[in-house]
């Protein structure tokens, strides 16, 4: 069963965007908006590959690795070392796991496949909420965050699905979808809202060679220091 | 001859408006009922009884892996598939779509996400880490998911969307022994299986209710032809060939029950 082996080196990519840009709109939206974080480009493990013959990568699953809000820092899981120093933390938030780095869990201690499994970090939640990232001004009550059944943040199958990303059924063209913002409850207790944008370096619009360098994250958040609801990131 | 014809075509083209006239009328007073043809009544000795169904073949295409298939419908009672013309009817109770029509989902008309949106099933799927004979309490109605193409992939392997009928093993290394034949292997989670790093995950067992409102529980056992456990699995076995037992139990039963 192939399922992805094939489509996502040997198929013609275009990663389309949430924010819509089409030829006759060459100048994008800046992701900046003064207060959330944009990270551009973050290498995941690009020395893995989803199929053999592809030059200089290893046929074998993708390291995983963590990622902390508030410094930006990027924690490698490699080893079995790496794992005892660092999975049952608090001391992480997003872990990009799976294939391409492309299933993102919030740090949470109740779920077993959650890489934080029977750790420190309870009380964690995230819901998907069907909003541009903008618009998300506040987040959603702790009754819908400890109601939400949303593990991970990962591939979509269907419409009803909460992943960030899917592909074109028809054209096999691979996009994060739109309108899609997921609210977090952090370990520290803090609220967030998180928007995965893009896999391929550069955050292209459209990706037209097989051999496009991926995964290279680009995405955005913002943490509401103060404790609060409030997740407004536009300046008044 | 030409004039005889003639003569005569006034009166078949009335009559033949009159019947196409009582034709219309008929289809109207059948598509009432929504049922285009009588619905033979499936028997009551479908209940009660452990059904097995192998190698229900759906087509796929490792060229086109992502190719949307239409769903693939599938009636518990006559153990056969059911064409999509009859889609939006309760004659069928479990979809196979999405991907390699690998996920499954209930009838349901109510819900604009399930394939039979406008019809009159009242069904759902659900699924539990339990084995198949362990599950004998029906799970209450609202627990019930009544969208289509929900149960696949698990979170215990690559691409999982929560809890799932399969893993996959995309790397072969979660289960397989990481040759290149045991990755990308789509295990059935019928019966619990050990990974490579001593994690017991539990079996799975999918829940029915069907659009009449009688409950099922399945089994699923294999998406590989003529090859029902995890050592004949391989990259290049055929697929997709559902092998699947099932228990239907009528609706109102509180319990999973084999009479004999």
């Amino acid at each position: 069963m192939d399922l992805f082996r094939t489509n996502l080196n040997k198929l013609v990519l275009l990663a389309a965007l949430a924010v819509s840009c089409g030829k006759d709109d060459p100048v994008r939206p800046s992701l900046e908006d003064g207060k959330s974080t944009v990270i551009y480009d973050l290498p995941g493990d690009t020395e893995a590959s989803m199929s053999d013959g592809v030059n200089g990568k290893d046929e074998r699953d993708f390291h995983t690795f963590l990622f902390r809000f508030r410094d930006k820092k990027q924690i490698w899981i490699r080893t079995k070392a790496d794992s005892a120093q660092w999975l049952k933390t608090v001391d992480w938030d997003i872990a990009f796991t799976g294939p391409y780095n492309s299933e993102i869990y919030v740090n949470n201690a109740d779920y077993l496949h959650n890489p934080g499994y029977g750790g420190e970090a309870s009380g964690t939640a995230v819901v998907l909420l069907h909003q541009s990232y903008e618009s998300v001004v506040e987040a959603p009550s702790d009754e819908t965050f400890d109601q939400s059944e949303l593990n991970k943040i990962g591939w979509a199958s269907s419409e009803g699905s909460s992943g960030w990303f899917n592909y074109s059924l028809n054209t096999h063209i691979m996009q994060a979808l739109p309108n899609r913002t997921y609210a977090i409850r952090l370990p520290d207790g803090n609220y967030a809202k998180l928007q995965l944008i893009n896999a391929y370096k550069g955050n292209p619009p459209a990706v037209t060679d097989m051999y496009w360098p991926a995964p290279y994250y680009t995405f955005r958040y913002f943490v509401q220091r103060d404790g609060g609801k409030n997740l407004s990131t536009i300046i008044q | 001859m030409n004039r005889k014809y003639t003569h005569f075509s006034g009166r078949p083209r009335l009559l033949t408006a009159i019947l196409i006239g009582a034709t219309l009328l008929a289809s109207c007073s059948r598509s009432d009922n929504s049922q285009p043809d009588p619905e033979p009544e499936p028997g009551t000795d479908v209940y009660y009884k452990l059904h097995r169904v192998e190698n229900f073949a759906v087509e796929s295409d490792d060229e086109n892996p992502t190719q949307a298939k239409a769903a693939v419908l599938f009636s518990l009672f006559t153990k056969e598939e059911v064409p999509s013309s009859y889609m939006k009817t309760t004659r069928w109770d479990i979809s196979f779509s999405g991907l390699y029509n690998s996920f499954l989902g209930g009838n349901n008309g109510s819900n604009s996400n399930n394939v039979a949106y406008g019809g009159a099933g009242t069904g759902g799927v659900l699924i539990l880490e339990k084995e198949f004979d362990e599950v004998t309490e029906i799970p209450g109605d609202t627990q019930f998911d009544a969208k289509s193409g929900i149960i696949g992939t698990d979170d215990a392997g690559a691409f999982g969307e929560g809890t799932g009928w399969y893993l996959y093993d995309f790397g072969g290394s979660i289960l397989g022994d990481g040759t290149e034949q045991k990755a990308h292997v789509a295990y059935a989670l019928g019966s619990p299986l050990t990974t490579n790093s001593g994690t017991v995950i539990p079996a799975r067992t999918v829940v029915v209710k069907t659009p009449k409102g009688d409950y099922a529980k399945i089994k699923m056992i294999s998406c590989y032809k003529d090859a029902f456990t995890p050592d004949v699995w391989f990259k290049d076995t055929p697929h997709m060939f559902f092998t699947f037992e099932y228990v239907i139990v009528p609706a109102g039963s509180t319990q999973f029950e084999i009479k004999p």
